[in-house]
């Protein structure tokens, strides 16, 4: 057989140069995405693993609370134990910094503790010239030690002329200012970090008798289970133990459903890459049929043929395979030296990981090259394989076998409606919509098994129209639909996965711009900082900007997190008024406390609502202040902003409850004719300008939207290849159909067609070609973003939308797609168009 | 009908051959012309020429009266549409038409009504023996059928010159035989000028005249029974 490859197939490759590139290349590009999107995150998740393990040193576990910390006689209680021989106390707070962009990790340490348990924490402190060593330098108030990265973000480079004791980082608790000591490093922990001493955290910060986080090495011979059951039990509702492994790969769960999409994108590019080898592969086989038969006569047996026709896939798959494997890495190189490792959702903002060769995940990126090489060989080479000598070799023309199974495709694409109807039904699993997937692999299935039977249809509603130009079209357009379907295939696929994205994104950008015209309902907002950070606001500053001139009312929210278990992401806790101030968006249930409840009233999310399979009526448990308390769930709420969950509960009983009275936010109504320029000035001059962010409704709406668009730019640059490649299939079929039919056209310029008019008959061809594909492809799209909507993005990130069609939008789309498909068709003919008539009648057709 | 004149043509090099030189032809309405010669005496680049598909180096080629040379390529386009019809060796029938819409082809270039390009399609393939066909895809019929086709396809329009270039090359003796007397019968009947280059004696001596081109020029034969 090699022989017989080296010969009579791979040499055909060589001939079809344009066909075997635009293959080549079609492939390498969704191997190079898929990779590349893996490389990206698989990068960054190592990283952030990494960072979390470097943080925690030798630790064989981590209790961690909600955000705002725990009770730190937690720690003594556990460091008496016999199952833990070293504990490590830890305060975690993100400093605000006034006027600059992000915010300064700091962790308080018990420096007699940390050596133990974390000794890349361990501070060294650093003396000016002629100063002697303070060794006690790690235990003084407001002493801060700076990582490498962080020194270098906030002080540049360092100059022999300043040192370090000379400098002051200024951080903000509550609305208060703090002038910090830089008084030495972290020589042994990377990342944007700095270490202070524990007791002196906990005053500064406003956070006395709190810990976020406590690290264990747990005695010696102990097994990691037995020491879950024994420490477990101690642990106050809202806090949990968890290995050291599980916190680093924390991330991988947070960020999972968004990279699986992405994936999902890449693999459709690469889909739409098998359907172009397929259109090529079919074209070339059609147009071998005599060779093949031939040879078939000459003692080639159908196995041998099939073989022979599946290596040229394999080799085309491989060769794509390869280029793919080098250009996602240059991808992703690219992507770390210009944007991070963030692709857009936000997961991995700030991390620049170093780009790393796998070599098992890159001989997994090239296999499926080499699969979807001789996937898209697969049918026809057994059409080849199929195919009577004799008849071959006489008349040479394929056709009639090929409609004939146009009912029998008919039959399967409903099939293939049907298991997508039964997938959507289906639940996720492990947070991962899989039916959803599958159903839209099955409509992708459906759209293209049905073309022809669709082609057929609308080929007939075609008008027979008077010039010739249009009629022959039309003729071969009504006539051939197996060729379009061949044409066309890589455009159903592209144009479904473009349309369906399209109407999804619009769908949620719709209903994003909705829910924050409900959820952003005053005049202006304030903060002292985000929730996460140290900034906050108390009931006097609440009260300040109540009694300024202009301001109407003023509500306040407290968001805080919770950990509902260890292994699930934290929900967000809400404490604030319902029925003023701040829109609650209501998907079920009612604004209005239940008041047939003896319980008190919480509204959540419908991300909770799906996490917990709660509707309202039913009794929800919330660890708040260390004790677990039972909730009836008075309504579900639409939230885009926190994909994990959140719950609403009243201000007051949140107060009651945990004597918590911080306020993180505050929404500010004016009085009419109020100018919110003279409010915002009143504020700025109350608390200090740098010491608040003041923003209004509409700047908060375009700064979302902003981060929205950003989002889903990946995807549009995966759809834009997807579709690039989709065209590449139109063009593929054209060139090679150009050569089958010089005698056509050699005919139709002896019969006084000019040059022009065959080019606008192939631009027809084309036109008609994609137009059909982009129809089927529209429908299927349409089908897509249903499930896209309902299934995949429901299970994904439980976040229901309105359906929003942009018409508009998509028929430009069409138009556009069809007029290139057009041009694209007249250009890969072009080379046979300049032809001589005269040639072309003389050779055999 | 066709008028050529002191006609001349050089095939480029190197080294340039010169083809034809001072050729002269001039063919009447119904009469049917054979062209003999040699291979490479340039027979089919006479028929290419004479259609305006090759460029000529002097002299003039008229038909009905109209000057071809030095027409542009859309003006050629036109001509031969309205003036010319072609009968291929390998039939170059459209697959994806029926008989009747491949003979109405030259029709709707023309112009001419739906309805009365059928009938006048429906009409030349009565002429050819294939009314009952007319419908039918070409992928259902004999190559002998496919060539009475084309050559219905060739006259439909009622062309001053029909051009067949070995028109019943890919038939069997008897088929061509058939074939040719189709062909020259209609050519008369529809008062044409018909030229025929072949290779065949036989389909040689079935035409009015016979011609061979001999070192550039036309010259008139008689071939033996």
């Amino acid at each position: 057989m090699s022989s017989l490859l080296r010969k009579l197939f791979l040499p055909s490759l060589l001939q079809r140069r344009l066909a075997t590139a635009l293959s080549l290349l079609a492939i390498a590009l969704g191997v190079a995405l898929g990779l590349a999107v893996q490389l990206i995150h698989d990068a960054a998740l190592e990283e952030f693993g990494e960072g979390v393990r470097r943080l925690s040193g030798l630790a064989d576990f981590q209790v961690v609370g909600p955000r705002e910390g725990f009770d730190e006689r937690l720690y003594g209680v556990l460091a008496l134990r016999p199952e833990v021989a070293e504990a490590s106390p830890i305060l975690e707070v993100e400093a605000r910094i006034p006027g600059a962009a992000s915010t300064l990790r700091i962790i308080g340490i018990d420096l007699f503790r940390v050596a133990a348990v974390q000794p890349g924490l361990v501070p060294i402190a650093e003396t000016e010239p002629g100063e002697s060593v303070d060794r006690l330098a790690g235990l003084r108030e407001r002493n801060l030690f700076l990582t490498v990265d962080a020194e270098r973000e906030l002080f540049g480079e360092r100059t022999p002329d300043v040192g370090v004791g000379h400098r002051e980082i200024v951080v903000q608790s509550g609305l208060t200012l703090h002038r910090l000591r830089h008084s030495g490093v972290l020589p042994a922990t990377g990342g944007r970090l700095g270490v202070m001493d524990i007791a002196s955290a906990q005053t500064l910060f406003g956070r006395t008798g709190t810990l976020t986080r406590i690290d264990i090495r747990i005695a010696e011979g102990l097994s990691r289970q037995a020491a879950l059951d024994a420490l477990a039990p101690l642990l106050p509702a809202g806090v949990v133990l968890r290995r050291v492994d599980e916190a680093a790969g924390e991330a991988g769960a947070l960020s999972r459903a968004y990279r699986v999409n992405l994936t999902m994108l890449a693999a459709i590019a690469l889909l739409t890459g098998g359907f172009l080898v397929f259109s090529a592969q079919w074209l070339a086989v059609s147009r071998r049929q005599r060779e093949f038969a031939l040879l078939r006569a000459l003692g080639l047996d159908r196995r041998q043929l099939m073989h022979g026709l599946l290596a040229e896939g394999a080799v085309i798959g491989s060769l794509g395979g390869v280029a793919g494997v080098a250009l996602g890495h240059a991808l992703a190189a690219v992507t770390f030296r210009v944007a991070g490792a963030d692709l857009g959702a936000g997961f991995f903002q700030g991390l620049v990981p170093t780009l790393k060769f796998d070599p098992l995940l890159s001989a997994a990126y090239l296999l499926l090259g080499v699969l979807a090489g001789v996937a898209g060989t697969g049918v026809p080479a057994r059409e080849a394989a199929r195919v009577v000598p004799a008849r071959a070799l006489h008349a040479g023309a394929p056709g009639a076998a090929a409609m004939s199974a146009m009912h029998r495709r008919t039959g399967a694409a409903l099939a293939a409606l049907s298991v997508a109807m039964v997938a959507c039904l289906l639940p996720p699993v492990s947070d991962i919509p899989v039916g959803g997937y599958v159903a839209v692999a099955a409509v992708l299935g459906a759209a293209v098994l049905a073309l022809p039977a669709l082609t057929h249809g609308l080929a007939r509603l075609l008008a027979r129209g008077r010039h010739p130009v249009w009629r022959l079209a039309r003729a071969r357009f009504v006539a051939a639909a197996e060729q379009v379907v061949v044409a066309s295939a890589g455009v159903v696929a592209s144009v479904a996965l473009a349309s369906a994205m399209a109407i999804m994104v619009s769908s949620f950008r719709g209903s994003v711009d909705d829910w924050l015209s409900q959820v952003l309902p005053a005049d202006l907002y304030l903060r002292a900082s985000s929730a996460s950070a140290s900034g906050f606001l108390d009931a006097e500053a609440l009260e300040r900007i109540r009694a300024l001139p202009g301001v109407d009312s003023a509500d306040s929210v407290r968001a805080i997190q919770l950990r509902l278990d260890a292994s699930a992401p934290q929900i967000t806790l809400l404490a604030r008024g319902i029925s003023e101030g701040w829109g609650l968006p209501l998907v079920s249930g009612t604004l209005a406390p239940l008041s047939d409840s003896r319980l008190p009233s919480a509204w959540i999310s419908e991300a909770l609502a799906d996490r917990g399979g709660l509707s309202p009526g039913d009794e929800l448990e919330l660890p708040i202040a260390g004790t677990m308390h039972r909730f009836a769930v008075a309504g579900i709420w639409r939230d885009y902003a926190r994909q994990h969950g959140a719950v609403v509960i009243e201000r007051q009983l949140y107060e009651a409850i945990s004597g918590d009275s911080r306020i993180n936010d505050v929404s500010i109504r004016l009085k009419p004719g109020q100018r919110a320029d003279e409010v915002v000035g009143a504020l700025q001059r109350t608390f200090g300008e740098d010491r608040t962010e003041i923003a209004r409704p509409g700047e908060i709406r375009a700064l979302t939207l902003q981060v929205f668009d950003r989002t889903f730019l990946i995807t549009y640059l995966m759809e834009a290849v997807a579709v690039t490649i989709g065209l590449f299939g139109i063009a593929t079929t054209f060139a090679a159909q150009a050569v089958t039919r010089k005698g056509e056209f050699g005919m139709l310029r002896h019969l006084g067609f000019t040059r022009g008019e065959i080019g606008r008959l192939l631009a027809l061809e084309g036109a008609f070609a994609a137009g059909a594909g982009v129809l089927v492809g529209l429908a299927g799209g349409g089908a897509i973003s249903l499930i896209l909507v309902e299934v995949i993005n429901r299970q994904s990130f439980h976040w229901s939308m309105d359906l929003s069609i942009p018409f508009g939008a998509l028929a430009t789309f069409a138009l556009s797609l069809v007029a290139l498909a057009a041009a694209v068709a007249r250009l890969a003919a072009r080379h046979v168009m300049s032809e001589s008539a005269v040639l072309a009648v003389k050779e055999d057709w | 009908m066709l008028k050529i004149q002191s006609l001349a043509k050089t095939l480029p090099g190197p080294p340039p051959r010169r083809l034809f030189e001072d050729l002269a032809l001039d063919i009447a309405s119904g009469e049917c012309v054979a062209i003999v010669g040699e291979s490479g005496a340039g027979k089919s680049t006479l028929l290419n020429c004479i259609a305006g598909l090759d460029g000529v180096a002097g002299g003039s080629i008229r038909v009905r009266g109209t000057e071809i040379c030095g027409l542009d390529d859309d003006a050629l386009a036109r001509l031969r549409r309205e003036h010319f019809g072609f009968v291929f060796q390998a039939f170059h029938v459209l697959p994806h038409l029926s008989l009747a819409d491949n003979v109405a082809v030259p029709l709707w270039l023309l112009g001419v009504q739906d309805r009365v390009a059928r009938v006048r399609a429906l009409d030349m393939l009565a002429r050819v023996g294939l009314a009952a066909r007319a419908d039918d895809p070409p992928r259902l019929m004999s190559g002998g059928e496919l060539q009475r086709v084309a050559i219905a396809r060739a006259l439909v329009h009622r062309p001053a010159v029909v051009l067949a270039d070995e028109p019943t090359g890919n038939l069997d003796p008897e088929r061509a035989a058939s074939v040719l007397d189709l062909l020259l019968d209609t050519i008369r009947d529809a008062g044409a000028a018909g030229v025929l280059v072949t290779h065949s004696r036989a389909a040689a001596r079935r035409a009015d005249r016979v011609l061979a081109l001999e070192q550039g020029r036309l010259v008139d034969i008689r071939l033996a029974e």
